[in-house]
């Protein structure tokens, strides 16, 4: 059995049933996709607060225009290029004007604003992002077509060939991108001193845990 | 394995020959790392890798930075999205309200709950120089919990078209009878009765004038920040029901007693409408974001909005100025990045005492910090309903 084709078969049926109207269908895709589209515009844009605007606008403008989804693509592959378009659009709009560049550089050092997270008690999470301060700042320097394709790979686990089908690339540029990507992240975590441990990559790295679909269950273990 | 590409995605690389050094085998060195390249091409690689150490080094290093990168779980969308997106995708007849309704409203009620019995009033700090320098280190795990601190807000600036829809006529007919009369009463001498919708845009506007644009309240954390950080004037943050509308007196108390927690600041001991909480502090410019992000955080995590601005009207303005009069005895709100190397974060540190350095700036000891350029003079409010 292939989970990766019942996955999508699933998707597949839970859009039918969503343009007929069952609501429930449409709850149903937004929770199996909800994580995925929330982390790749956090990591591309570098806060929560732009991340959520952005996840929410991708997964309302998805769900409204369901109709023209015509099935030529995976219904993940379809939503997501309408988050990182989302997403690019946001960086566009809101490119930090010079006083807020200069603010935010001298506040949060390299990490910009992304490093700025409020302390407190009540589920005010501190550590909300999730990411360590060097690999963050880092992945917030890269390039936007270099970070975009880092963090559909590296971090969502996207397949290469699915990350071009979403980035209108080719398969070889996101390859030459993940390159450079994952360079410049090992560069700057050896600057801020990190050892190289010349770890097994392949081993540590584990998309198959379920997470990232969340609260489906039904992406397992094999 | 489902997203993971290591058996579904890229096929693996094979029959290639290694030449020159890694950035000539880029994508290849990709799949090596991925662990997809056969078992030619792996030795291939090794071989180079073994008379090259600084191919070996990078790569290694590389292999390193995935291993690291990859162990970053997944964050959690933010309690609250789902619903807002539901309630968007589902909805089929009603249309969202193109502004918050109550956003011109609440400038007035505002104004009428800080008003009321404007009696004396003393800053809780007026205790001159004793350091209070209370300095709270939230250790939260990385891991724990779930991320209310994510404000989700996508309301920008109040929509000037829209309000600008509106005229003052109909906007003071929502207001409560009561309004003129406390306006009245509160020895604002540049407010008549009849004045009081020119308390809805702040701007003290008589009814013939055309409403001003409600532009000044700023819910954008950008702007916010920016505007923070080069306010030339006090700041007025202001806690307000998502929908525009007053706190109760219960949301209140826990807004002043988390922002209290959090920072050490404490509510003035004011004598205004009973219920209503108020803060005041000098913040450094450049701890604005952190600021910002801190009255976010805490405003999500209650399910209220909080909004700045700058130009509140000139019954908040005077009111501020009746009560800021002694800026020598406020305190210094400031923020230093957490040290904690699992967590990004902020300490917060209320001092009633200026620092004795500031960067490089040392502001005079006869000069209120804001007025030294270096600070902002921030008020936070949080009005209640009676």
């Amino acid at each position: 059995l292939n989970l990766t084709e019942q996955v999508c078969d699933e998707d597949s049926e839970l859009v039918e049933r969503a343009r007929s109207g069952d609501d429930d269908a449409v709850t149903e895709l937004y929770r199996r996709h909800e994580r995925r589209v929330y982390n790749l515009a956090l990591r591309t844009l570098g806060n929560p607060w732009d991340a959520a605007d952005v996840a929410q606008e991708a997964f309302i403008k998805a769900f409204k225009n369901l109709g023209s989804f015509k099935g030529e693509a995976r219904f993940g592959t379809w939503l997501h290029r309408i988050a990182v378009n989302a997403a690019y659009d946001h960086l566009r709009r809101h490119k930090p004007e010079p006083m807020d560049a200069e603010v935010m550089a001298g506040l949060s050092g390299p990490a910009g604003p992304a490093a700025v997270v409020a302390t407190g008690r009540h589920g005010i999470d501190p550590a909300m992002d999730g990411l360590s301060e060097p690999l963050r700042a880092a992945l917030m320097q890269l390039d936007e077509g270099f970070r975009f394709a880092v963090v559909l790979c590296d971090l969502l686990g996207f397949p290469y060939v699915e990350a071009a089908d979403i980035l209108g690339v080719q398969e070889g540029t996101i390859k030459s991108r993940i390159f450079r990507a994952r360079e410049a992240l090992a560069t700057s975590l050896v600057a801020a001193g990190y050892e190289s441990r010349g770890a097994s990559a392949q081993t540590a790295r584990n998309q198959d845990d379920g997470s990232a679909v969340p609260r489906t269950g039904l992406i397992g273990k094999e | 394995m489902v997203w993971g590409r290591k058996t579904n995605g890229s096929r693996a690389s094979s029959g290639q020959g290694i030449s020159g050094h890694l950035d000539e085998w880029a994508r290849l060195a990709v799949d090596y790392v991925d662990g997809t390249v056969d078992d030619s091409t792996r030795s291939a690689i090794q071989a180079h890798l073994q008379t090259c150490p600084d191919c070996a080094r990078r790569l290694t290093a590389q292999q390193s930075a995935l291993a690291y990168f990859a162990q970053a779980p997944l964050v959690e969308a933010p309690e609250g999205l789902e619903a807002r997106v539901l309630t968007q995708a589902l909805r089929t007849a009603q249309a969202a309200p193109a502004v918050r309704p109550g956003a011109r409203r609440r400038a007035a009620r505002r104004s009428r709950a800080l008003l009321s019995p404007a009696g004396p009033w003393l800053p809780a700090l007026a205790g001159g120089a004793a350091v209070l320098a209370l300095v709270l280190a939230m250790t939260i795990s990385r891991d724990a919990g779930k991320l209310d601190a994510t404000v989700t807000t996508a309301i920008d600036v109040f929509s000037s078209e829209a309000s600008a829809t509106q005229t003052p006529r109909e906007a003071s007919a929502d207001l409560p009878s009561t309004t003129s009369p406390a306006l009245a009463g509160s020895g604002s001498a540049t407010l008549a009765p009849t004045d009081s919708a020119g308390t809805l845009t702040g701007a003290n506007a008589s009814l013939s004038a055309p409403p001003q644009p409600t532009g000044t309240y700023l819910q954008d954390r950008a702007a916010m920040v920016s505007g923070l950080s080069q306010a030339s004037a006090p700041a007025y943050f202001f806690f307000d029901t998502k929908d525009g509308g007053l706190v109760t007196t219960e949301q209140a108390e826990t807004v002043a007693s988390e922002l209290t927690a959090a920072t050490g600041l404490r509510a003035m001991d004011q004598q205004l409408s009973s219920g209503v909480k108020a803060f005041a502090a000098f913040v450094p410019r450049g701890d604005s974001a952190a600021v910002v992000d801190l009255l976010r955080s805490l405003s999500d995590s209650l399910q209220l909005a909080v909004s700045l601005s700058l130009q509140p009207g000139e019954e908040v303005t005077s009111w501020a100025a009746s009560m800021l009069q002694d800026k020598y005895s406020l305190a210094e709100l400031s923020a230093s990045p957490s040290h904690s190397p699992a967590t990004t974060g902020w300490l917060y540190t209320t001092s009633t005492s200026p620092p004795t350095t500031y960067g490089t700036a040392r502001a005079p000891k006869t000069m209120p910090l804001d007025e030294a350029g270096t600070h902002v003079l921030v008020v936070i409010f949080v009005a209640v309903r009676n």
